[in-house]
């Protein structure tokens, strides 16, 4: 049938303007926009309206694609004797049903990049192929409800039940089920960005399902084998997806460090989101003059690259620096006018994941001390301290060997820090 | 000729050409659905004016498959045959749409009662104000009316649903059973619906 | 007695009307309704039925008017589009129609087994309509029309999917349904249906009615030179024109 036939025929005409109406005017209200700031990072400006559209996308296609299975059985196909394969036949009235979902998801994603001048990333789109991907395997489930239940009742029901269970396991206090529910619902910070192994526990359950449905479409001879493949199928999709995700908590494994940066120099290579590039000159030149404070001072560092920490999202603080690479909240720093400070409390880095507190700290007194910024490591030690006695004591004891340290020949402090890292990671094991 | 004694009288043919068995497994659901949910197990959905999701009741939805069921069974006729009819089965058919909602209120009521909980006593309200808009609408879109129901819970969950407190009264279901502009609403679809159901029996599509 | 159709104009939703002002006296006995697809045949017998309302005229049988139980009694269709009812066997279904049209169950009972054995049926009574094959389905909606005794027959292509002996029986039976007094309008694309047992023929054309008379009167339209066993269809071609 002409592509203009086929569109006009559809269900999907006259339910595009109600499905298409939502999702817009949520969109124009503002209900659905990212929240301010908003900066430039694809993954952030398309998860926002995504979030919403999931669900209404998904119960859409499976409502229509019932719909329209309704009246091929009521025109009675089969007994016409067609020379397609029934995919074929099936496929045809599902496109402009799936066309739709399709539209649900990207119109609202589009307006928000359009809207926000953000360019769409690899990684950014990944939750948008999810949604297609899903748009259709929810029209083969509907069109499969639709060839077992007249349309009137499965048509409704499909809409309510697929909106119901899309949107349900977010409440739920068990994790899992909100990881394979089909709609990536995670709040993507800046700089955040999906896995594929996030995404793929989704399109398992799902798509499992609505791969068995369609199998059983497929002429196998032996009812039982069919049957056993079918089960087999949904089986090995939806453990599989539950296998991949019990043990994971409210957050699936992300990305960090998505957002586009700006980066000057080499050796170190600093860089800065490039949504916030009006921190770099200061940043490299903070990044700099550490260097040189530390090297003056007899310790030699030589960090590949030093990345601002703002694009870790919520990984940020659980991923130290190396000696290779620096983490500091460079962008951070730089508004707090403490640009220095950060980076040379960054610089100070021991060669082990969880270092001893007072070691570390005593490290760090002497590293503020030859950077020049001991004033903001004071004023933040002593915000610490207030109403904690246990960390008074850590920073009490932290002082003493750093005096001890000061009283050492110039020469010998440089081992001396490098010691008291060491000593660090041998009190922190 | 096979002999034998009459099958039934005449209101059981109407019946099985109604297919009305259909709708014991739906109000059967609709039963089930009612108990599981009437103690305000709620599914997080997106809505406006709470500019995010809010919490929405699963009791709101459980009329759904009840109405669609009520549908696909009035869609179940002989045409011309009930529409050249001298028994005329509007009456028949008004009786069954309001046998189906007095069920489904006293499903809500008799859940309300054993529960204590009278979130329950609701859904009969909002069974009747979906199955009469559905009603309404079936002469000008044909079979595709019943997906006013859903479409109209749509509606009330983007637009109607406030973050806290009760919930405008143009969205009718929602409210509590007593409500009194809900409720004078609900009467007002309901009774429209009858009229149109019962002018649309005596017609041939 | 008759059915009179006074000055009706009827139109579907949105389409321009297929009857205009159209006025009909059915005639006594049988007559056969012949026109080409489009012709308003089967919108005719639908507002001759009350199936269907006139936009503006009058349907009436003997003065009464259609939406009367007197006329609904005495006026029986036969659809062109016969219903299979899921859930109900072809008796339960030829009773239910007698039971609509005011037969007490019972008589709808007995009568529906005697209608169906009179279009040869008997074996597929209690055969579900949806079992049925178009041709035996096509017959239980005869049996629908025929169970309830009305005054006037309106069949919509009945013959459609009969086989020869079928056609031969169902011809047996409209004669001893006309002998017994009842007005016959059979709608037909098979003007074979005219051989013999026709009493009128009403013709139409874009929804006017180009002929209305008797059987003789038809034939006569024929060329002078048409072999006898064509003479309807030269006939009807010339009626009906050259969408005929």
């Amino acid at each position: 049938m002409r592509f203009r036939s086929r569109l006009r025929s559809s269900s999907a005409l006259w339910a595009a303007p109600f499905s298409l109406a939502i999702p817009v005017l949520y969109y124009l209200t503002g209900a659905s926009r990212p929240a301010p700031p908003v900066l430039d990072d694809a993954a952030v400006v398309i998860s926002a309206p995504l979030y919403y559209s999931y669900a209404l996308a998904y119960a859409v296609t499976s409502a229509l694609a019932a719909w329209e299975s309704g009246r091929l059985k009521e025109w009675g196909v089969r007994d016409r004797a067609p020379a397609r394969s029934r995919f074929r036949v099936a496929a045809e009235v599902l496109w402009p049903v799936t066309l739709l979902g399709w539209l649900v998801v990207l119109v609202p994603v589009v307006m928000a990049l359009v809207d926000h001048g953000v360019r769409p990333t690899e990684t950014g789109l990944r939750p948008v192929w999810l949604a297609l991907l899903l748009c259709a395997a929810h029209a083969v489930i509907g069109f499969a409800v639709g060839r077992l239940l007249p349309k009137v009742v499965a048509a409704p029901v499909m809409a309510i039940v697929v909106w119901v269970a899309v949107s349900f396991p977010v409440s739920f206090e068990t994790a899992w089920p909100r990881h394979v529910s089909g709609a990536f619902l995670t709040d993507l910070m800046f700089g955040e960005a999906a896995t594929y192994r996030a995404l793929l526990p989704h399109l398992l359950l799902t798509g499992s399902i609505a791969a068995a449905l369609a199998l059983c479409w497929v002429r196998i001879p032996h009812a039982v084998l069919r049957t056993g493949l079918v089960v087999c199928l949904a089986a090995a999709g939806t453990t599989s997806a539950y296998a991949m995700t019990h043990s994971w908590g409210y957050d699936p494994p992300l990305l960090a460090d998505q957002a586009p940066e700006v980066c000057s120099g080499s050796a170190p290579r600093v860089c800065v989101p490039r949504a916030l590039g009006g921190g770099l000159r200061p940043a490299d030149q903070a990044v700099r003059r550490v260097l040189k404070d530390f090297d003056e001072a007899g310790v030699r560092l030589a960090p590949r690259l030093v990345e601002d920490d703002v694009t870790q999202g919520r990984a940020a603080g659980f991923r130290p620096s190396t000696p290779d690479t620096w983490r500091p909240s460079l962008t951070a720093g730089v508004r707090a006018g403490q640009p220095r400070y950060v980076v040379a409390m960054e610089a100070v880095t021991p060669p082990c994941a969880r270092p001893g507190r007072r070691h570390l700290m005593a490290a760090q007194l002497w590293a503020a001390r030859v950077t020049g910024t001991d004033r903001e490591l004071r004023a933040d030690l002593d915000r610490r301290r207030q109403g904690d006695p246990e960390e008074a004591a850590v920073q009490d004891r932290a002082e003493a060997e750093f005096r001890a340290a000061r009283r050492l020949p110039a020469a010998s402090q440089p081992e001396w820090y490098r010691h008291e890292l060491r000593l660090a990671c041998g009190a922190g094991r | 000729m096979r002999s034998g004694t009459v099958r039934g009288t005449g209101i059981i043919w109407w019946g099985k050409a109604r297919r009305l068995w259909a709708l014991v497994p739906a109000l059967a659901a609709f039963t089930a659905l009612v108990t599981l949910s009437h103690a305000g197990t709620s599914v997080p959905l997106l809505s406006f004016p709470a500019a995010g999701t809010v919490p929405v009741p699963l009791l709101l939805f459980t009329p759904v498959p009840v109405v669609a069921t009520l549908v696909w069974c009035l869609d179940n006729r002989l045409p011309e045959a009930e529409a050249s009819a001298v028994r005329s089965t509007a009456v028949a058919d008004t009786a069954l749409a309001v046998a189906v909602c007095a069920v489904a209120s006293g499903v809500g009521a008799a859940v309300a009662l054993l529960s204590g909980s009278t979130a329950a006593v609701a859904t009969g309200r909002d069974t009747a104000f979906l199955a009469g808009i559905v009603l309404c609408l079936r002469p000008p879109a044909g079979q595709a009316a019943v997906l006013a129901a859903p479409a109209w819970l749509f509606v009330v969950v983007f637009f109607g649903l406030p973050s806290a407190g009760p919930p405008p009264v143009w969205t009718v279901v929602g409210h509590s059973a007593a409500a009194p502009i809900p409720l004078t609403a609900t009467l007002l679809a309901f009774v429209a619906g009858l009229s149109v159901l019962a002018r649309s029996s005596r017609t041939s599509v | 007695m008759t059915l009179e159709l006074s000055a009706c104009t009827f139109a579907y939703r949105r389409q321009p009307p297929v009857l205009r002002d159209f006025s009909y006296q059915l005639p006594n006995g049988l007559t056969v309704l012949l026109g080409p697809n489009g012709a308003g045949k089967s919108t005719l017998l639908r507002l001759a039925a009350s199936v269907t309302r006139p936009r503006s005229g009058t349907v009436t049988y003997d003065g009464t008017p259609a939406a009367s139980q007197a006329f609904r009694r005495a006026v029986a269709l036969m659809p062109q589009t016969v219903t299979a009812m899921r859930g109900l066997t072809a008796r339960e279904q030829v009773a239910y129609s007698g039971w609509l049209k005011g037969m007490s169950r019972r008589d709808a009972w007995e009568q529906a087994a005697e209608a169906l054995d009179r279009v040869g049926l008997t074996e597929h009574a209690g055969t579900r309509t949806t079992k049925l094959s178009g041709g035996q389905l096509r017959r239980a909606g005869v049996a629908a029309a025929l169970v309830h005794r009305a005054e006037v027959l309106l069949l919509d292509e009945p013959t459609a999917g009969m086989d020869p002996h079928q056609r031969r029986v169902f011809r047996d039976l409209l004669q001893q349904v006309t002998e017994a007094g009842v007005r016959v309008l059979l709608s037909t694309h098979d003007v074979s249906d005219l051989a013999e047992e026709a009493d009128h023929v009403t013709v139409l054309r874009r929804g006017s009615l180009v002929y209305t008379g008797t059987t003789g009167g038809f034939f006569a339209h024929a060329p002078e030179d048409t072999a006898p066993g064509r003479r309807a269809e030269a006939a009807y071609s010339r009626l009906a024109g050259e969408d005929g």
